[in-house]
């Protein structure tokens, strides 16, 4: 008997040492492939996720803006949120959506930003750190200044603090409130964390899908330009061009081949920071969306850019040259743009020369050898609106489009839109309170922030 | 591993204990008749009044301190007997003679431990060998279908993550897991249910409330079903062997309406005419149209006279893709089986062999063939212990078979007027994505052909799939006291499933993907091919693995009229699921090769001037699920009359990023009864049993996915290749486990000498802590637009009758069963953020809708206002007739679960729900019939979107009552076609309170016959049984008057089937 309670007590024992093991054997990973971003690796793998980060450009801007048409069948045949986009009406955007995508790479770069407070910078991973540092913010900033062109009015000093800009979230913790910031506000963060990137970022980047310092200048000259703040984004487009200036010659067909269904290379010699626009909007797909028939027009022949840029198999242009070689839209950053924004900025700023003479430097590539005649211009008006015109026509389908008929409108450019629709002509005239398109109906509902007028 | 020796040490250990252990008597209780043994038979000491009751091989052994003594051996069912004891270490073999036509009493089998009937306070039921007999079939849960009271099965498609399609008692949670709990042999199973071989299972039992299920802890809040598998009976050899023939008539297409081909080619027409394919010519001219449309072209575009075109068009519409598609590709379905039970044993061991062999054949020529070996061993070693082995093996391959008649489309589009041969018979192809016509000019030689052939191709195109499993577990038993036993246990299983599609360089899939990764350069003349010329074999295989190690104490101790019965254990688990997949081009299986391929870089491809990359690098997942759990239940019995019982089980679970105070988690149940009918106030001699019972406790659910910490997973980046993380989950750190509350009463009766006898159950299920996905501002992440959150609460309740009738007992016997259930259930609780809470019942209702104060599954529909003069369907807005679509939408939004322009309709899951079987037999002959019935729900019929008509070529019968002409509103209720379709008066449409129709109905389930004769060879009695069984006969009774099947709306209803089979035991 006494053998047997021993049994006993021993299994007994056995036992209770086997459960306090317990809480190890349940320490184990439920599936191998999740992580809990916590080293300064994997939050460099956060901001590499390029889906999430580089392809989420709001695209409601381009589909809302006038690059484009559709044919009435078209139209016709696409779901009612890609028609009332396309004309400007109110609809009830809901989840997915653009606004979503935005804020999930503002997600991203915030965890980022709070997982790597807990990590201490060391001499020993100091470039990593900062890598991760400069491209949180870069990235942050990024989607910030699509959101504000999209869901704001345009930058205006005389109103911008008292009217609305977007929600400036810059906190992973998903308890703290969403509420909108003002405009000024809204640009001060963007013009912020492009700064403070700076400090932290490298000059050039291993990869144009990774921010770069150079693209933090080009970006910070993109904000200055859309705020009116000619000066600043003069600078900054100087200091990015002074680094790096490279221009593709569109008669080398190593760099440009006129006769390949997309002619420019993914990630060519003047993509300094590669981004996206999201795939929300079919409308600006280059199986739906024909170029304004007026800009097409507006290449003349010895333009190479009309080859380059376009593809007639129907009648009706059609893009085929977006950066992503391929008919996704490119919304990256590229040395042209910086070109156009630091012609712009010196002609506004009476640089009439420096104006003249970048703009040549970008069309002198894009004209056919022998065929390019310099642009001369007898006024600063004229060599502006020969610089815009030049603009439109470089950087058409790249998301820019919206953002300069608002800012343009602020200075008193007078742009409307038109489109016509089953015989209708819809027309969003200059500073129109649609401009700024409408938050989505469940964010609204959730928050209680105050919705766009529409 | 550790736990693995702990395990192997404590077996040494009771070895040893073994030679201690002398004066007990031990022995075996078995039917007089069959010669199985009587399974918790109870055998007590008449001198000094210990008793014992028998395990599931009928062994016992009682430890007697006074010789010589009498044991009185009884059971249920039998005539109980009195066996006198000489010697001290007496062996004995004890016959009970069953009492005449006593149904036999079957032992409750928790999976923990075998309860006697008179032990259970909760709801079970139990399903004996005859019962599961009554199906046929390979789907051993299919064999419980309209058996098992409360125990519903769902002909609608499954909800995301759900396996089974089998609920017991409605549900008790909404984003929770659904299915029932499977238990094999007393371990959770995890494999695939096809593996198991119906003919190797003895008995099936349902546990259904919470002195049941809070035994099992997490994943039991849906309901545990046990099963069991057949024991050897051990003394002489036993064979017996069975073989079923199940053959199915062919599908009927016909049952799915199909425009006739001249009306659809008319729409076609119409199309076409006002240049519904225009872009899709001028821009993607590589797609395919459907051939009517390709004739149009062609004509408009000159190639063609009109005189040919009209003759085209003739031909085409005097054509019916059904009747071609069922001549050709359809075979009526088959199925096989075979089983051989060798099963014998000694005085110390007793064993039983099973194999089964299952060779089905489908409608459209796939293969399965299945072999199932299960092979049984118990052994008595010495007095007290007992060592069960069992190992089952399962290998099944499958092969694909012939296209299937609703992927024969044109760019997705289904015409009704396929032919697939021409006439001189020989195979025509179709334009499944691209245009013949167009491909051939553009991309002909030397690119490979881009024509299907559905006849031929899918001979070169399989998916072939390949499981194997093995299930082993062992039970150590060793009895220290007559009152304590203790018993190690361990299980372990290894299933591999591996899917393969192999793709000759023939085949359809093989030559588009070679071209379209083929780049040709005029210049030399060359071509590059990215993607290998060869076949492609596309290889995914899925590992699983589990074990469990389980220690228990068993406790069953009588002092005087009080009997204490209990169990103590723990156990450990592990679940592990590993996949890995990839594929290989280039491929040829003779010589085995296959060629390297860039998996990295993207390429051109054509038509269509895309690029991408090749899909195909190896990936792989896995999953790891670890619970440890320390559980307890206990019975007491009082003068065999009052019993309370309770039971206690904490479960934890590796959840990942959990704190150790969620990965934790109790359930637990308290019960009673009360035998009226054993006192001796009750003098009702016509009712022989009435009992009440009642539990109360809690289970609960736990969904492994869910974590409080943002959860990431890895992938690479497009273009930079860097390794990338992904957010999938946003972290919510207040996830905790679901709980789910049941309260059971419940009723045992008999009346007669069980003339009558049934039991009624009322139950009520609280949800609490359900995970609810509720929408939230997604600017603080964007990643999903709704969270889950421990937020929602339902509540179900519902009767679970089940009466069994013998309403004749002469030389022909006539006893009916009688299975009702009523279930209804509500959610209590949901955060709904917009309030649209009618507005999101428009759907078919299938899938759980959380609306507060609404059934789970439930449909609403537009209030419907007729047809306008031009045919355009009506509905209210601001209480006025109208045609606002979207208008009529935004109000129904706004109203939220205000019945203003919409109502709320009702349930679309049965109500009630239940079977009559009546079985009549004649001396050897028996007839069984199952006539089931579901009420108490609606379904939304389909009816014709002109939208989808044009898209995909869809359409139902109520197109051909179509509006045409002014004066028809009077009489139809079916929309006129409009071009272009406006897809918010389609959806108006469809949605409306017209097309929502009751669902009740009653079916006929199957007949059976047997003859069943019984004679002797030699010495041995020999059993013979041969049964055909009628399955699958239909709608007896329908409430709705359109002649729709309510299971089966919009899908082939499963065809009528006949199985013809014999039993044969020696």
């Amino acid at each position: 008997m006494n053998k047997k309670l021993k049994t006993i007590t021993v299994s007994l024992l056995i036992g209770v040492a086997g459960m306090s093991a317990c809480d190890r054997y349940l320490d184990v990973k439920s599936n191998s492939a999740l992580v809990t971003p916590n080293t300064i690796e994997s939050l460099q793998r956060l901001l590499d996720a390029s889906r999430d980060m580089n392809f989420s450009v709001n695209a409601y801007a381009e589909a809302s803006a006038d690059d484009y048409f559709l044919t009435d069948d078209t139209y016709n045949a696409r779901p009612e949120s890609n028609r009332n986009v396309y004309t400007w009406r109110n609809f009830d955007d809901t989840w997915n959506n653009d606004w979503a995508r935005g804020y999930l790479a503002v997600y991203n770069a915030n965890l980022a930003l709070s997982q790597l407070g807990g990590i201490e910078r060391t001499e020993v991973n100091a470039s990593e750190w900062d890598r991760v540092y400069g491209g949180a913010h870069f990235f942050r900033a990024h989607q910030f200044l699509s959101l504000v062109w999209t869901y704001a009015k345009a930058y205006d000093p005389i109103t911008a603090d008292s009217e609305f800009g977007i929600v400036l979230r810059l906190d992973a913790d998903p308890t703290v409130p969403s509420k909108r910031a003002s405009l000024a506000d809204s640009y001060r963060q963007i013009i912020n964390d492009l700064k403070v990137s700076i400090d932290f970022l490298p000059l050039r980047s291993e990869h144009a899908m990774r921010p770069s310092g150079l693209a933090a200048y080009g970006m910070l000259a993109r904000a200055y330009l859309s705020m009116g703040k000619f000066d600043s984004a003069y600078v900054y487009a100087d200091r990015a061009l002074t680094s790096y200036s490279a221009l593709m010659d569109f008669n080398d067909p190593g760099q440009v081949n006129l006769s390949a269904t997309f002619p420019f290379q993914r990630l060519n010699s003047e993509t300094i920071f590669y981004a996206e626009l999201a795939s929300s909007q079919p409308t600006i797909h280059p199986n739906y969306a024909h170029i304004d028939s007026t800009l097409y027009r507006s290449y003349e022949d010895g333009d190479l850019r009309k080859l380059a840029y376009f593809s007639t198999t129907d009648g009706y242009a059609s893009f085929k040259g977006s950066y992503a070689q391929g008919t996704d839209g490119f919304a990256g950053l590229a040395t042209d743009e910086l070109y156009l924004i630091r012609a712009e900025c010196a002609a506004r700023l009476g640089r009439r020369e420096q104006a003249l003479s970048d703009l040549n430097a970008l069309l002198e590539t894009r004209w056919r050898n022998g065929a390019f005649r310099a642009f001369t211009a007898e006024s600063d008006d004229e060599t502006l609106s020969l610089i815009l015109a030049e603009r439109r026509k470089e950087l058409l389908m790249r998301g820019l489009r919206w953002i300069d008929v608002k800012r343009l409108n602020v200075q008193a450019a007078s742009i409307s839109l038109k489109r016509f629709v089953n015989d209708e002509l819809i027309e969003l005239s200059p500073n129109d309170n649609r401009f700024a398109l409408p938050i989505p109906v469940d964010i609204i509902a959730a928050t209680g922030m105050p919705q766009n007028e529409y | 591993m550790k736990l693995l020796f702990v395990f192997l040490v404590c077996c040494g250990v009771f070895h040893m204990e073994i030679a201690a252990q002398s004066s007990n008597i031990a022995g075996r209780v078995v039917d007089s008749s069959t010669g199985n043994p009587i399974a918790s038979a109870t055998v007590r000491s008449t001198t000094v009044g210990k008793q014992t009751s028998a395990d599931n091989e009928g062994r016992f052994s009682l430890h007697l301190t006074m010789f010589p003594d009498t044991l009185l051996v009884s059971h249920v069912g039998y005539h109980s007997q009195r066996v006198p004891v000489k010697v001290e270490n007496d062996r004995l073999d004890i016959l009970l003679v069953a009492t005449e036509e006593m149904l036999e009493e079957v032992v409750v089998n928790t999976g923990y431990q075998m309860l006697r009937p008179n032990e259970v306070t909760g709801a079970v039921q139990v399903l004996s060998r005859k019962d599961l007999e009554q199906q046929v079939g390979v789907d051993v849960l299919q064999r419980i279908d309209n058996m098992a009271v409360g125990v519903r099965f769902d002909s609608k498609p499954k909800e995301p993550g759900q396996k089974l399609n089998v609920s017991v008692r409605g549900l008790s949670t909404i984003n929770g897991p659904l299915d029932p709990l499977i238990v094999l042999d007393g371990f959770i199973y995890e494999g695939d249910i096809a593996n198991i071989d119906p003919n190797s299972i003895d008995n099936i039992t349902v546990l259904k409330d919470a002195a049941a299920t809070s035994i099992w802890g997490a994943r039991a809040g849906n309901g545990v079903i046990v099963m069991t598998t057949k024991r050897g009976g051990g003394g002489k050899l036993a064979v017996s062997f069975n073989k079923t023939t199940i053959l199915k008539e062919k599908p009927n297409l016909y049952e799915i309406y199909q425009m006739p081909s001249a009306d659809f080619i008319d729409v076609e027409a119409m199309l076409f005419q006002n240049g519904h394919y225009d872009r899709q010519i001028s821009r993607t001219p590589y797609q395919s149209l459907t051939p009517a449309t390709e004739v149009f072209m062609r004509k408009s575009q000159g190639l063609i006279s009109a005189a040919d075109s009209a003759r085209e068009i003739d031909r085409l519409k005097s054509l019916d893709g059904r009747k071609a598609y069922t001549d050709l590709f359809t075979a009526n379905p088959l199925v096989d089986q075979y089983a051989l039970t060798l099963a014998g044993g000694s005085e110390f061991n007793s064993y039983s062999l099973n194999g089964g062999y299952t060779f089905s054949r489908s409608e459209r020529s796939g293969h399965l063939k299945k072999i199932n070996l299960h092979l049984a061993n118990g052994f008595r070693p010495i007095d007290g212990l007992r060592i069960d082995v069992n190992t089952y093996y399962t290998n099944s391959r499958s092969r694909s078979g012939k296209p299937g008649y609703d992927g024969l489309t044109f760019q997705r589009k289904h015409v009704p007027y396929l032919e697939f041969l021409d006439d001189n018979g020989h195979p025509i192809p179709i334009g499944l994505s691209f245009s013949p016509s167009y491909m051939a000019a553009n991309f002909g030689e030397p690119y490979l052909s881009w024509d299907y052939y559905p006849l031929e191709d899918w001979l070169l195109s399989q998916s072939l799939g390949a499981t194997e499993e093995i299930y082993s577990n062992t039970r150590v038993n060793y009895q220290i006291f007559p009152f304590l036993d203790l018993s190690l246990a361990g299980q372990y299983q290894f299933q591999r499933v591996e899917n393969e599609r192999i793709d000759d360089i023939e085949s359809y899939n093989a030559r588009i993907k070679i071209n379209q990764f083929s780049v040709w350069d005029p210049t030399t003349g060359r071509m590059t091919y990215n993607v290998p010329k060869g076949g492609i074999r596309d290889v995914s295989t899925m590992k699983t693995s589990s074990y469990t190690l389980r220690g228990q104490t068993n406790f069953r101790h009588r002092w005087g009229m009080y009997e204490v019965s209990g169990i103590l254990g723990g156990e450990a688990r592990q679940n592990k699921r590993a996949g890995s997949g990839f594929t290989a081009y280039g491929y040829d299986d003779d010589p085995l090769t296959s060629i390297r391929t860039d998996y990295v870089n993207s390429f051109p491809t054509i038509p269509g001037n895309g690029s991408s990359i090749i899909i195909g690098a190896p990936s792989f997942s896995q999953n790891l699920n670890r619970f440890v759990s320390l559980y307890t239940n206990w019975a007491l019995l009082f003068k065999q009359r009052y019993s309370l019982s309770a039971s206690m089980r904490r479960d934890g679970a590796n959840v990942f990023g959990a704190k150790t105070n969620d990965k934790w988690k109790p359930f637990w149940h308290v019960g009673a009864f009360w035998d009226i009918s054993k006192e001796a106030f009750f003098r009702l001699d016509v009712v022989s049993l009435l009992k009440l019972r009642a539990t109360y406790g809690y289970s609960g659910n736990v969904d492994l996915t869910k974590t409080p910490l943002p959860i990431g997973s890895t992938s690479s980046s497009k273009y930079t290749n860097y390794p990338a993380i992904a957010i999938k989950t946003l972290n919510d750190p207040s996830l905790r486990w679901e709980q789910v509350g049941t309260l059971n009463f419940g009723l045992d009766f008999a009346i007669g000498q069980s003339a009558i006898k049934g039991t009624v159950d009322y139950y009520i299920k609280n949800g609490r802590d359900l995970y609810g996905s509720t929408t939230y501002d997604y600017t603080v992440w964007g990643g999903q637009g709704t969270i889950t959150k421990n937020t929602a609460s339902m509540r179900g309740e519902g009767v679970d009758i089940l009466v069994d009738a013998k309403n004749l007992q002469n030389t022909v016997h006539w006893d009916t069963r009688y299975m009702v259930s009523f279930n209804r259930n509500e959610t209590v609780d949901y955060y709904s953020q917009f309030n649209r809470d009618l507005l999101s019942m428009l759907s078919s209702g299938n899938s759980i809708t959380p609306i507060k104060g609404k059934p789970l599954h439930a449909i609403s529909a537009y209030k419907w206002a007729g047809l306008d003069e031009q045919g355009n369907p009506q509905g209210y807005m601001d209480g006025q007739v109208s045609t606002d679509y979207s208008g009529i939408r935004n109000e129904a939004r706004d109203s939220g679960a205000e019945e203003i322009n919409m109502i709320y309709v009702g349930s679309t899951k049965p109500q009630w729900f239940g079977a009559i079987i009546n079985s009549l037999s004649y001396k050897a002959f028996s007839l069984s019939v199952n006539i089931s019935f579901q009420g108490g729900y609606y379904f939304r019929r389909d009816v014709t979107s002109y939208s989808e008509l044009f898209s995909y070529g869809t359409a139902f019968p109520d197109v051909a009552n179509r509006w045409l002409a002014p004066g028809d509103e009077h009489h139809t209720n079916v929309p006129s076609m409009v071009y272009p379709a406006v897809t918010n008066r389609d959806g108006f449409y469809k949605m409306a309170e017209i097309n929502v129709l009751k669902g009740d109905h009653v079916r006929l389930e199957y007949i059976n016959l047997t003859w069943n004769p019984r004679f002797t060879w030699g010495s041995r009695s020999v059993r013979l049984q041969v049964y055909a069984n009628l399955s699958n006969l239909g709608v007896i009774w329908a409430a709705n008057k359109h002649g729709i099947d309510p299971d089966y709306s919009g899908t082939l209803s499963p065809p009528r089937a006949v199985a013809l089979g014999l039993r044969l035991s020696l």
